[in-house]
């Protein structure tokens, strides 16, 4: 018991030491990570009920064909991402 | 999540000004509809570099919205860098407009930190990976500064794990993972470019 007391107190301490983070900051560490894929990634059940809540419970069956998702991933700039998109949200309708 | 907390989200989903920008729009749908595939398709790393580059984009468009904030939230997360999506909730917190998702990602991650359940077999392979390396292989690899780090890190690491019981790694996983502590930052550097220089070799 004391033992969780101490990491209690010490991840609260952590977390309150911690300052807040641009997202800009860590976009390039982030996509590494995922272009890596060297992690094993898998969804927390608490953020899945977030998530869910904020974008959606329901299954949706999602039309994305390899050309749209090469697209989304080619992107050089925020304006061809956009292209992509409205080409994925047209398959969508 | 407390049902509370949802019913709180839902209403302030349910009160949120319709985007006006059709881009914003076609980002929100894309991210609702990537959320969801990248769901059915077991976390699909393309899906997931989709999700990144749409939740992105959408911030560029509008900073103010919650969801371009609580995807990368979700992605930090499921790439367990708890301490990251802290940190991103802490900026959302600045910037948005006060909405309930927000306090509702700082107690989901606390109760993912709380749990002795996040420690994933994964986790344990992770430790368990690096020592295929002897202490002078990786160092050869690595630029004198990172050598050095490794130098000193090995033998600790080594007889951290040597020495500890199970439930003892498992505190000592759990006390690393809970925070972006310099110590862990240096060890996960350490250890991934010293994984890459082995694969590379």
């Amino acid at each position: 018991m004391r033992d969780d007391a101490f990491l209690q107190a010490e991840l609260n301490q952590d977390l309150a030491d911690l300052k807040p983070l641009h997202p800009r900051t860590v976009k390039g560490a982030l996509e590494r990570v995922l272009e890596g894929e060297r992690v094993r990634a898998e969804e927390p059940m608490a953020l899945k009920q977030l998530s869910q809540a904020v974008f959606g419970a329901q299954d949706i069956q999602v039309k994305l064909s390899d050309s749209v998702l090469e697209q989304i991933l080619a992107a050089k700039s925020g304006e061809a991402l956009d292209q992509a998109l409205a080409q994925f949200a047209k398959a969508n309708r | 999540m407390l049902p509370q907390r949802l019913a709180e989200i839902e209403t302030a989903l349910s009160q949120s000004e319709p985007p006006k920008d059709p881009r914003v729009k076609q980002a929100l749908y894309a991210l609702k509809l990537l959320t969801a595939e990248v769901r059915s398709q077991n976390l699909d790393f393309r899906l997931l570099r989709c999700l990144c580059a749409t939740a992105y984009r959408l911030m560029e468009l509008d900073f103010k919205r919650i969801e371009s904030y609580l995807t990368l939230v979700w992605l930090f997360s499921v790439l367990r860098e708890y301490s990251r999506a802290w940190q991103i909730l802490l900026h959302a917190e600045r910037v948005v407009p006060k909405h309930p998702a927000i306090q509702a990602g700082f107690e989901s991650i606390q109760v993912l930190l709380k749990k002795p359940s996040n420690f994933q077999p994964v986790d344990m392979d992770a430790v368990a990976i690096s020592f295929q390396f002897s202490a002078e292989g990786p160092a050869a690899e690595l630029g004198s500064e990172d050598a050095l780090a490794w130098n000193t890190l090995f033998p600790l690491l080594k007889q951290v794990l040597a020495e500890a019981e199970h439930t003892t790694l498992q505190a000592r996983w759990q006390a690393m993972q809970s925070a972006y502590h310099p110590l862990q930052a240096q060890v996960l550097q350490v250890l991934r470019t010293a994984q890459e220089g082995s694969e590379h070799a």
